[in-house]
């Protein structure tokens, strides 16, 4: 198995992309944190999937995104992988997305994907190098788009 | 599509910018058209579900939506020593959308 051994943490996990990005880690051997804002959907997934946890986090909320992964961490003795995956896809063009919405764009397709990542990148670095283990990787979940 | 696609794109620059940072493995994953309710949006724009497919037989090579599991292949790629020496990069999985 691809990921045998590895901590994989997964954003945006309950439906989709997301679940099924889970459902193949967990399937090549990844202990996956499976986080979801929808904690019901999260759990159904950590269900189905091996070894893995349910968490619901919004990853709007800056201070419980970085606790998640620090407790992810800490309790795994590791973190291999970051799947930043939750995202929003807001519609219309120029003269018809308000400010609003931009802005919730922005929170949730780019700053999640920055607090995620320097949350993660302490806890790697300090692994970083172990024997018998994979470096360890992040990464977002990105669509180009017209 | 503005506010996605400039995010989105402003998501990938920053990719980079990590991977340059770190000096670990960052990527970015960037799936086209795939048959979930996230594409409920861009669906709305192309005046629903008729428009959403005559768009995607128009403009993507491969005339279809990909599937999640297509993509979870990707991410298993990028997620394991597959990719040991990859960083920086976005990987596009799209049906040729972007050509």
């Amino acid at each position: 198995m691809l990921l045998e051994h590895c901590v994989a943490f997964v954003t945006g996990a309950a439906s989709g992309i997301g679940a099924a990005g889970t459902r193949a880690m967990a399937r090549e051997g990844a202990r996956v944190v499976v986080t979801d804002r929808d904690g019901a959907g999260a759990e159904a997934i950590r269900a189905a999937g091996g070894q893995a946890e349910a968490l619901a986090l919004d990853v709007t909320d800056t201070a419980a995104l970085r606790a998640a992964i620090a407790a992810t961490a800490e309790r795994h003795g590791r973190l291999d992988v970051l799947h930043s995956h939750a995202g929003v896809q807001v519609d219309g063009k120029l003269e018809a997305v308000t400010v609003e919405q931009l802005d919730l764009s922005r929170r949730l397709n780019l700053r999640a994907h920055f607090v995620a990542a320097q949350a993660a990148v302490g806890p790697m670095r300090r692994q970083g190098g172990a024997a018998s283990s994979p470096p360890p990787r992040t990464g977002a979940c990105n669509t180009t788009a017209r | 599509m503005i506010a996605y696609a400039t995010t989105r794109h402003a998501a990938v620059a920053m990719t980079r910018q990590m991977a340059a940072d770190c000096g670990h493995e960052n990527n970015a994953l960037c799936p086209g058209f795939i048959d979930t309710p996230f594409n409920a949006g861009f669906e709305r724009q192309m005046r629903g579900r008729v428009g959403l497919q005559r768009d995607i037989a128009e403009a993507i090579p491969m005339r279809r939506f990909g599937t999640v599991e297509e993509i979870a292949e990707a991410l298993v790629y990028l997620a394991s020593d597959r990719s040991a020496f990859m960083t920086g990069h976005a990987l596009a999985i799209d049906g040729g959308e972007c050509l």
